[in-house]
């Protein structure tokens, strides 16, 4: 019951209550000033009075419109029925207090905290209800607001727990959760199936979900981790996966993050296992690797080098091959001024300049020359280079290949010089052609001088023949006699004789020209003039009265007719005794006996090439 | 061949012998005394003893210390009266490598023509 009241009927005592008096003045004071809404009902609920604070909250402009009307009839729905209970509760002597919503006269929706007490009459016993309204509409919106935002962080909460859930369960990586220290899998994800088999471990510690060795150096790193509170990783561990159900173990590569898990106290409480399948890395790693080694293998093989140039700072980079060809010590890169260094000063137009590298004019496809810094040679290189430009077309790198061709360029120049030596040969064949047409057509028979032109010549072509077979540098003695003595070989008395000797081309040549001139003169005057006579043409390796090797050679006539000395020396002894002797550095002596024509060449064995390989020519 | 004979000396420097001996024969038939050489030490022997040589004809492929062109060098230098004519096969022969006064011959080249030359360098006039 409201103290007032007692005290208006009771004596005043010093014990803190108001005096009636002043109590009377204080509850009119604080009726006036209240901003709750006070009212006075009477036992049946209706309203007797309201103050100003009241008559604001309910939005009445005349007090008169709500005096006298039942107070719960105020109320609608629940509100209804507890003010009736609250009346009710108050005839009987009780106090109640209840929250409800209910609208102004002018409809304004509010929410009210009601408290409704009895007022007791002279006698003790309730004769008025008080009812104190308060408007805590703003505390029931913010009750309200904060009531919304919680339930929305806990949907918020609960879709973020089941959105990780389902991120964790969906993630590529493997991922698993072992609780405590004896690792147990609290939490497995669909990938870390692979590596479990398919099994369902949950709630199974980590030595029994694996009991072989792999189990144990599993949980090794497990109880290391949860005991230090330190992360591991390994990467690139080979493992064995189980893509599907069923289906066979593959080898594969994982790169594995092991992290303990803190409670709220920062003790470890469990670890978070992450691995990340890096297989297709690896392999992709593995055929590029095998790739390369094959690409590096086949350059090797080829004598190629790979180089990479850096166009702004000359930066060079190589394969091994490429360090070889430069004769410099393997390495990751040079300044490629070091390397136009070693390119020979001749050369240095030819190869990539600062410039022609800067605006990519650089000759894509060149061959220069360098001196090796290790041995010192003369190397020639061939190197083909691209440009590799960026966004703007400017040249950044150059990239390439480069090769020794020495040995091609040898060869090339052998056969510059081969060209070169057949020209000359050439024009020496002409101009013997030449001396021989002269000496031959002097005479004055001309038809006889033609006959023996074509057989001259005819002779000298024998002699090339046999030299071109062998390169022009040896020919064996026995096929340049028969070569020079063709148009008589099927006479049975012709005797050819002597070991393997070579002679060199230009003692080929005399040997066939001069026997060509003994067989003519034979076949005129001699030996092969009439049907008996016979030739004999032998060869031999001696020495000499004073010791030293030589060669003789020998042409005998023998039964033919009666010899007589020529009365003038033509063309053709001359030949012999002059060419025959130059170029065998030896003498030769023609012998007119009687008895048959016969000549002798006696040169220094030493002249003769040793092999038929030499070139002596 | 004999000194004692009043007709201009000749040397002919030639290792072929074959086409020294056709040159040589040309040059005597056309009156000439002619000495021959295989090599251009034979040559510089042969000027020392013969005082009488007034024509150097020699080819410039030539095996041995000199060649053609380093012996014409040397006659020039030591025998300035000499006459050179130079022949080689080697077509491309620039004016700049020949001697002073130098005449040159292609290989192969016509006898006549060299005998002309050398007339007109030396004689001997025909009548």
């Amino acid at each position: 019951m409201l103290e007032v009241e007692q005290r208006s009927e009771g004596t005043p005592a010093n014990d803190g209550s108001f005096e009636p008096a002043m109590a009377d003045a204080t509850v009119r004071t604080w009726l006036a000033i209240s901003g709750d809404c006070v009212k006075v009902l009477d036992l049946d609920g209706h309203l007797l009075s309201l103050n100003e604070g009241g008559r604001l909250l309910l939005e009445v402009d005349e007090p008169r419109q709500i005096l006298g009307k039942a107070w719960p009839t105020l109320w609608k729905d629940a509100g209804h029925e507890q003010a009736v209970a609250a009346v009710a509760a108050a005839r009987a002597g009780e106090r109640s207090r209840f929250r409800a919503a209910a609208e102004t006269f002018k409809g304004t929706p509010k929410f009210w905290d009601v408290e409704v007490a009895p007022i007791a009459g002279a006698d003790g016993r309730p004769a008025r209800i008080l009812v104190v309204s308060r408007d805590v509409s703003q505390e029931r919106r913010n009750e309200q607001r904060l009531l919304e935002i919680a339930r929305r962080v806990s949907e918020n909460a609960r879709i973020e727990t089941e959105n990780l859930r389902q991120l964790l369960r969906d993630a590529p990586s493997i991922m698993c959760v072992l609780r405590g220290p004896s690792h147990v899998f609290e939490l497995l994800n669909e990938a870390a199936l692979q590596l479990t088999g398919h099994r369902d471990l949950l709630g199974l510690s980590a030595r029994e979900a694996f009991p072989g060795p792999e189990g144990e150096a599993l949980s090794a790193v497990l109880d290391t981790v949860y005991q230090t509170g330190n992360a591991f990783t390994a990467s690139d561990a080979a493992v064995k996966l189980q893509r599907q159900p069923g289906q066979a173990y593959e080898e594969a590569f994982l790169n594995l993050v092991f992290q303990a898990i803190r409670d709220e106290d920062g003790k470890v409480s469990g670890v978070f296992v992450e691995g990340t399948d890096i297989t297709a890395r690896v392999q992709a790693e593995r055929a590029l690797a095998e790739t390369e080694k094959r690409l590096r293998l086949a350059q090797e093989v080829a004598g190629i080098g790979s180089l990479e140039v850096d166009v702004a700072t000359g930066e060079t980079r190589g394969s091994e091959q490429f360090w070889r060809i430069w004769g410099l010590e393997p390495r990751d890169s040079i300044n490629i001024s070091v390397l136009e260094g070693i390119v020979v000063p001749e050369d240095s137009g030819v190869r990539s300049s600062l410039e022609t590298r800067q605006d990519g004019s650089a000759r894509p496809e060149v061959e220069y020359r360098i001196r090796r810094p290790d041995t010192g040679e003369l190397r020639w290189v061939a190197r083909h280079i691209e440009f590799i430009h960026d966004a703007n077309g400017k040249p950044v790198q150059m990239v390439g290949v480069m090769q020794d061709v020495t040995e091609r360029k040898q060869i090339e120049e052998q056969r510059v010089l081969l060209t070169r030596e057949l020209e000359h040969r050439m024009k020496n064949t002409l101009a013997m052609v030449g001396a021989i047409a002269a000496q031959t057509l002097r005479g004055d028979d001309m038809e006889a001088a033609r006959g023996a032109l074509i057989d001259r010549l005819a002779a000298l072509a024998a002699a090339n023949d046999i030299l071109m077979q062998r390169n022009w540098s040896s020919a064996p003695i026995g096929a340049v006699v028969e070569g020079a003595l063709k148009p008589h070989l099927s006479e049975e008395r012709l005797r050819i004789a002597g070991p393997a000797l070579w002679v060199n081309a230009k003692q080929g040549l005399a040997l066939s020209l001069g026997l060509h001139e003994l067989a003519t003169n034979a076949a005129k005057y001699g030996a092969l003039s009439n049907a008996c006579g016979t030739v004999s043409v032998e060869w031999s390796k001696g020495l000499a009265a004073d010791g030293t090797p030589v060669f003789h050679l020998e042409w005998r006539e023998q039964g033919g007719p009666p010899v007589t000395p020529p009365s003038r020396r033509g063309f053709g002894s001359r030949l012999i005794e002059r060419v025959l002797a130059a170029d065998f550095r030896g003498c030769v002596r023609i012998d007119y006996a009687a008895a048959g024509l016969s000549c002798i060449l006696e040169a220094p064995l030493g002249d003769l090439p040793s092999t038929g390989e030499e070139t002596t020519a | 061949m004999a000194e004692t004979t009043r007709s201009p000396a000749v040397l002919v420097v030639e290792d072929e012998v074959l086409i020294r001996m056709s040159i040589a024969d040309s040059l005597e038939e056309a009156g000439f005394t002619v000495y021959e050489a295989a090599n251009a030490d034979q040559a510089i022997k042969l000027l020392e003893v013969h005082q009488d040589i007034r024509v150097l004809f020699t080819d410039i492929d030539m095996p041995g210390s000199m060649d053609g062109l380093r012996l014409a060098e040397a006659v020039r230098n030591r025998w300035p009266p000499v006459k050179i004519i130079i022949t080689s096969g080697h077509v491309k022969i620039r004016q700049e490598e020949l001697p002073v006064d130098g005449h040159f011959f292609a290989k192969p080249y016509d006898a006549a023509l060299v005998v002309s030359a050398m007339r007109n360098l030396v004689g001997p006039k025909r009548h």
